[in-house]
């Protein structure tokens, strides 16, 4: 609808005062069947105000176009740093800047300023079975009541079994299944073999850690890194352990690193020998 | 007999428990083996210094002849 400009002295009939003043002001209804029965035909340009969605509209032609009136006032926000924050369906309210060093978090239903998480701290490692646990009387040592961390280091010193050629190996929470190993096995024949060198994945009831030679003196050193042990996910286990000949011979060496695939957080290790008690050695678990 | 002690850590307690049937044969099997190894090197090593007796050499000459 074009603007009319009135002159002084003409007349005014009805249709022109409806056309260009009532049809051009915001028209009010009761709601949108009501304006729907009020105006049949819209002009393109009309603007209403629905009391009982309390919407202004304007038709465009083909539809009635929601204004989003009222606006956002800016008066919502007071101070530098403020945001303005939905608190339901089309209602806004004015979320005062945080305290220094806060960060916007959001809880699922709605944001607010937090403290940010505490950074994870160093690793400090911590000896769990203090003085080490003697390797004698038995041919699984095992090392319990370890909740709580995340890793684990293993110093083995000196361990041998009364048994000669036993196989050393490693089982957590007592499990003998999931582990899967790969690494760099050393061996000592008498004479050379190409059994000296071997690199063949494994999956064992447990992980070779190292083998005595053919006497049974002979003593295992090395250690065990465990890593993700509190997580439910993998756990990463790297060794590098070895004897010595001790006037024998065929003992083995291996640096490896292996998988253990269970969701528990590791509570247990065990050293086992594979032929016998130990009868000699200590071993050192570290926490952090 | 063959045992499995536990250390705890948390309560400082120590147990001794008896190994299982199972795995005493676990052990015994690996000693088994081991043994069986043994005497393999054993014979071989007793069968090599038979030959190098029987020809009249020594462990010395006999590796620097093979080199």
């Amino acid at each position: 609808m074009p603007r009319k400009t009135f002159l002084n002295g003409f007349p005014l009939p009805a249709s022109d005062l409806n056309n260009y003043l009532m049809d051009q002001a915001v028209m009010t209804f009761a709601s949108s069947a009501a304006r729907t029965s009020a105006i049949p035909s819209p002009v393109e340009g009309m603007i209403t105000y629905l009391e009982d969605t309390n919407t202004y509209a304007s038709w465009n032609g083909s539809a009635w176009i929601d204004l989003g009136l009222p606006a956002i006032g800016k008066s919502i926000v007071t101070t530098e740093g403020d945001l303005i924050l939905g608190t339901g369906a089309s209602t806004v309210a004015r979320l005062p800047i945080g305290a220094t060093g806060r960060i916007l978090s959001s809880n699922g239903t709605t944001a607010s300023w937090e403290l940010p998480p505490a950074a994870s701290p160093a690793f400090t490692w911590t000896l769990l079975n203090s003085g080490g646990t003697a390797l004698t009387g038995a041919a699984t040592i095992t090392v319990s009541g370890l909740s709580g961390y995340n890793n684990f280091f293993m110093r083995i010193v000196d361990g041998s079994s009364a048994t000669a050629s036993s196989t050393f190996g490693l089982r957590l929470n007592a499990s003998t299944t999931n582990y899967d190993w790969v690494g760099l096995g050393l061996g000592a024949p008498a004479s050379y073999s190409t059994g000296f060198l071997t690199s063949d994945p494994e999956s064992a009831t447990s992980l070779r850690l190292a083998a005595m030679s053919t006497n049974a003196t002979s003593r295992v050193n090395g250690s065990v890194n465990i890593s993700g042990a509190s997580t439910s996910g993998v756990k990463i286990i790297n060794s590098a352990v070895s004897a010595s000949a001790s006037g024998g011979n065929n003992q083995n060496a291996f640096v490896a690193g292996a998988t253990w695939s269970n969701s528990a957080a590791v509570t247990s290790v065990s050293l086992i020998s594979s032929a016998g008690n130990f009868d000699a050695g200590t071993i050192f678990v570290y926490g952090a | 007999m063959y045992y499995e002690k536990i250390v705890n850590v948390e309560t400082g307690e120590e147990t001794l428990r008896e190994f299982s049937e199972k795995e005493v044969q676990a052990v015994e099997k690996e000693q088994a083996k081991l043994a069986k190894e043994a005497k393999a090197e054993a014979d071989k090593a007793k069968a090599r210094a038979d030959v190098l007796k029987s020809l009249g050499l020594t462990e010395e000459q006999i590796q620097a002849l093979i080199g």
